[in-house]
C-alpha cells in the first residue's frame, strides 16, 4: 500500500490556514479599526429625524370667534420620469383636482423628477387621488390657513404664503407669535417604518403658535363693511374707510377699507385692495382738523369763547385766496359757530391769533406726524411740514385740514383724545394672545399722555356736539343720543402740479357719542364722491354705523352736554 | 442533572426575553397606532372648528336670512321716559305705577 503524499498535505493544511488567517485577519479588523464606520452606518440606516412641524395659531375676534385657522391639506405631486402613462393619469388627476387639463398633462411630461400638480388641496380630495393608484404620483401632507368670515377684516388680517408664513397685516405681525417653534423626533424605525421596541426614540415637542385675540368685533366688522360698500356704491365714489373705535381702551372695534379682498383667494385680487388704507394711506384730512385748531385755541386761552370774529367768505393770505364752502355776506362767528359752519375763513382767523408756533405744537401732540404705535405693517406717519418751514399760508391751511397729511387712523385719535378727556390714546388692534395651555396673556395697556384739559375737551364737545344739532353735521344725528362730530370736506392733492385737482374730494365725518359720557369713537372717510360734501356722503355712514354700535354695545343714553357761546340765528 | 438543570433554565430565560421582545414590539405597533389615531381626531377637530366657523360667518347667516325672506331689523328705537312725581313735579322719580303708565302709553304708541 503507497503512503499519502504528505507534502501535498501540508500545503492544503497550511493553505487552509491561510485562508482562514485571512477570514479571522480580516474580522478583526472590521471589529476594531472599521468597527465605528459600520456601527454608523447601520444607525444612519435606521434612525430617522424627523421635523415636527408646529401648528399656527388662530387669529380670534374679541369674543375668541375665529377669523383665521389652520386646516389640514395635502400638497399633490408626481416624479414625471416614474409616470407611464401622462395623458391618461393627466386625465384622471385633472378630474379629481377640477383643473384643466393641459397644465397637468404638461407637468407629467415634463424632464424633472418633482412637480406640484397642486398645492393645499382638501384631504378628502386627496384621497380620491391616492385612490387613483398611479405611478409616479402622490400625495404629501401639509397646512392651509382658511378664513371662514371671507373678506370680513381682511386688511387687517392679511393673509399667508404658501409656506404658511405671513406676508402681510396681522399675520405678518405677529408671524413670531403665531408661528411656534418646530419641534424634531428622532427614532430607530424598522424596514417598514414602524418605530423599533427599545430602540432610540427621541422627541423634542413642538411649541404650537400662540392664537391672537385681536380688539375687532366680528358682528360690528361686518356690519360697518356692509354700510361702507353701500355708501360708496350710493356716493358713486372711489373707495372709503370706515373705523369704529372704544375711547376709553384705544380697541379697535372695526377697521376696513373699500374695495377690499378675500384672502383666502387673495391671488385673485389686485394688490391695491390689500392695503389696509386706515393706516397705510393719507390724505389731507379738510375740515374734521377743524378740532385742533379749536383745542389749541381754547386750551391756550387766546380770547373768549363769545368772541365774536368777523368772518367774510373769503380772506387774502400771502398769494392766496381762502374761500368758505358756500358765498355768504360778513357774518358774526363764534368759535363755536365757526366751528359748527365749518368757516374755512374763521378758522384761519382763529390761528392767526393762535400763531405757528403754537398750532403746530397742537397738532404733533395730537398724534400728527408719526405712526400712532399700532405697529401695523406699512403704517404711515403721514405728512406734517417742520415748523421751521410754516409760512403765513402753511399756517392757514394746517387750520383748516389742507397742507397736512394723515392717516383716517391719525384723524379719528384726534377725536379718541377728545372723547376721553384730552387725554390721548394709543389704538390697538390686538388684547393678547392664549398659549397652547389655552392661558390668555393680556397685551399691555395702552399708552396714554395728556394733550389738552379735560375741560377743554369738554368744551370742544360742546362745539361738535353744535355741529351735529345746527351745523353741518345733522345728517349725523340719532335719535335720543347727542352726537358729538365734525364734517370734512377736503380737495385732493394733484401730485403732478403740486396743486390739487378741482373736482376730487375726500369726504369724512368723525364723531362720537353719547356726547358727555363717550362710549364709541367712529370714522368715516369716502374718497371722491359725486356727493362731494362729508355732511352728505360721509355723515349718514357714520349714523348708520353708530346706530348698530350703540345695539351691539348696549350703549345708553347720557344727559346732553350744553352748546357752546353762539351767535348766528339758525332758527 | 446539572447539564439538564441548566439547559432548562437558559431556555426559560430566552423565552422570557423573547416573549418580552415581542410584547415591546406589540406595544410600539399599538403606540404608533394611538398617535395616528390622535392625528386623525385633532384633524377631525380642526375640520369641525372650522366649520363652525364658517357656518357662523356673519356674510353666510345674512345671506341665508335673505334667501328666506328674513329682513334686517330696524334700528333700535330709543324712547326717553319723562318721570313724574306723586306731587306733579317731574323728574323727582316718585309716580306711581298708574301715573307712569298713563306717561308710557303715548310715547310708545308714537316710537312706531
Amino acid at each position: 500500500m503507497s503512503r499519502p503524499p504528505a507534502g501535498r498535505l501540508v500545503a492544503l493544511l497550511l493553505a487552509m490556514i491561510v485562508g482562514f488567517g485571512g477570514v479571522l485577519g480580516r474580522l478583526a479588523v472590521l471589529q476594531t479599526r472599521d468597527r465605528a464606520t459600520f456601527v454608523q452606518l447601520g444607525f444612519d440606516q435606521r434612525v430617522r429625524t424627523v421635523t415636527l412641524p408646529a401648528d399656527r395659531g388662530d387669529i380670534l375676534d374679541r369674543d375668541r370667534e375665529p377669523l383665521a385657522l389652520t386646516l389640514q391639506a395635502r400638497d399633490v405631486y408626481a416624479d414625471p420620469q416614474l409616470v407611464t402613462d401622462p395623458e391618461g393619469d393627466a386625465g384622471k388627476v385633472a378630474a379629481v383636482l377640477g383643473s384643466r387639463l393641459a397644465p397637468v398633462r404638461h407637468l407629467l411630461s415634463s424632464s424633472g423628477t418633482f412637480v406640484y400638480l397642486a398645492r393645499q388641496v382638501d384631504p378628502a380630495v386627496a384621497d380620491r387621488v391616492d385612490a387613483l393608484h398611479l405611478a409616479g404620483i402622490g400625495t404629501l401632507p401639509t397646512t392651509k390657513r382658511y378664513y371662514p368670515a371671507g373678506s370680513l377684516a381682511s386688511q387687517v388680517l392679511g393673509f399667508v404664503g404658501t409656506d404658511g408664513t405671513g406676508l402681510s397685516g396681522l399675520e405678518l405681525q405677529y408671524q413670531g407669535v403665531l408661528a411656534g417653534t418646530a419641534g424634531q423626533r428622532t427614532a430607530e424605525l424598522g424596514a417598514d417604518g414602524t418605530p423599533i421596541a427599545q430602540g432610540l426614540d427621541t422627541v423634542t415637542a413642538a411649541r404650537p403658535g400662540e392664537d391672537v385675540v385681536t380688539t375687532l368685533d366680528r358682528d360690528l366688522q361686518y356690519y360697518a363693511q356692509l354700510q361702507l360698500e353701500a355708501a360708496v356704491k350710493a356716493n358713486h365714489a372711489k373707495g372709503g374707510t370706515i373705523m369704529v373705535i372704544d375711547p376709553a381702551t384705544g380697541d379697535i372695534l372695526a377697521m376696513a377699507s373699500y374695495p377690499w379682498f378675500d384672502p383666502n383667494s387673495f391671488t385673485s385680487y389686485s394688490e391695491a385692495s390689500y392695503r389696509n388704507r386706515a393706516v397705510t394711506d393719507s390724505f389731507e384730512p379738510g375740515s374734521v382738523n377743524k378740532v385742533i385748531t379749536a383745542a389749541a385755541a381754547v386750551q391756550e386761552g387766546v380770547f373768549p369763547l363769545d368772541k365774536g370774529f368777523e368772518v367774510p367768505d373769503h380772506i387774502q393770505v400771502d398769494n392766496y385766496t381762502i374761500h368758505d364752502s358756500h358765498p355768504h355776506p360778513m357774518e358774526s362767528m363764534t368759535l363755536g359757530d365757526i366751528i359748527a359752519e365749518s368757516s374755512n375763513v374763521g378758522a384761519v382767523k382763529v390761528a392767526d391769533l393762535l400763531g405757528a408756533q403754537r398750532l403746530s405744537s397742537y397738532v404733533q401732540r395730537f398724534g400728527f406726524g408719526r405712526p400712532t404705535g399700532l405697529g401695523f405693517p406699512g403704517e404711515t406717519g403721514g405728512i406734517v411740514p417742520p415748523l421751521a418751514d410754516w409760512s403765513a399760508a402753511t399756517l392757514a391751511t394746517v387750520a383748516y385740514g389742507q397742507g397736512v397729511s394723515v392717516t383716517p387712523l391719525q384723524m379719528a385719535s384726534v377725536y379718541t383724545t377728545i372723547a376721553n378727556g384730552g387725554v390721548y390714546i394709543e389704538p390697538r388692534l390686538v388684547r393678547g394672545t392664549v398659549d397652547a395651555a389655552g392661558v390668555f396673556h393680556a397685551a399691555p395697556p395702552a399708552r396714554t399722555y395728556r394733550v389738552v384739559s379735560a375741560a377743554t375737551a369738554s368744551t370742544v364737545t360742546e362745539m361738535l356736539a353744535y355741529v351735529v344739532q345746527d351745523g353741518t353735521g345733522l345728517a349725523a344725528q340719532i335719535p335720543g343720543y347727542q352726537v358729538a362730530g365734525k364734517t370734512g370736506t377736503a380737495l385732493k392733492p394733484d401730485p403732478k402740479t403740486g396743486g390739487y385737482y378741482p373736482n376730487r374730494y375726500m369726504a369724512s365725518f368723525i364723531g362720537f357719542l353719547p356726547a358727555s359720557q363717550p362710549r364709541v369713537v367712529v370714522a368715516a372717510v369716502i374718497d371722491e364722491p359725486t356727493t362731494i360734501y362729508g355732511g352728505i356722503a360721509a355723515a349718514p355712514l357714520f349714523q348708520k354705523v353708530a346706530r348698530y354700535a350703540i345695539q351691539r354695545l348696549g350703549i345708553a343714553p347720557a344727559p346732553p352736554v350744553g352748546l357752546p357761546p353762539h351767535l348766528l340765528n339758525r332758527g | 442533572g446539572f447539564v439538564v438543570f441548566a439547559g432548562l433554565l437558559v431556555g426559560t430565560l430566552l423565552v422570557g426575553i423573547v416573549s418580552l421582545q415581542a410584547m415591546l414590539a406589540q406595544t410600539s405597533f399599538h403606540t404608533v397606532q394611538l398617535r395616528s389615531e390622535i392625528g386623525a381626531l385633532a384633524d377631525r377637530y380642526d375640520v369641525l372648528t372650522s366649520e363652525a366657523a364658517r357656518l357662523s360667518a356673519p356674510d353666510r347667516i345674512a345671506a341665508w336670512a335673505r334667501a328666506n325672506g328674513m329682513q334686517q331689523a330696524d334700528p333700535a328705537h330709543t324712547v326717553i321716559v319723562p318721570v313724574k312725581a306723586l306731587d306733579g313735579a317731574p323728574g323727582s322719580g316718585k309716580g306711581g305705577p298708574g301715573q307712569d303708565a298713563a306717561l308710557v302709553k303715548p310715547i310708545l304708541g308714537s316710537a312706531g
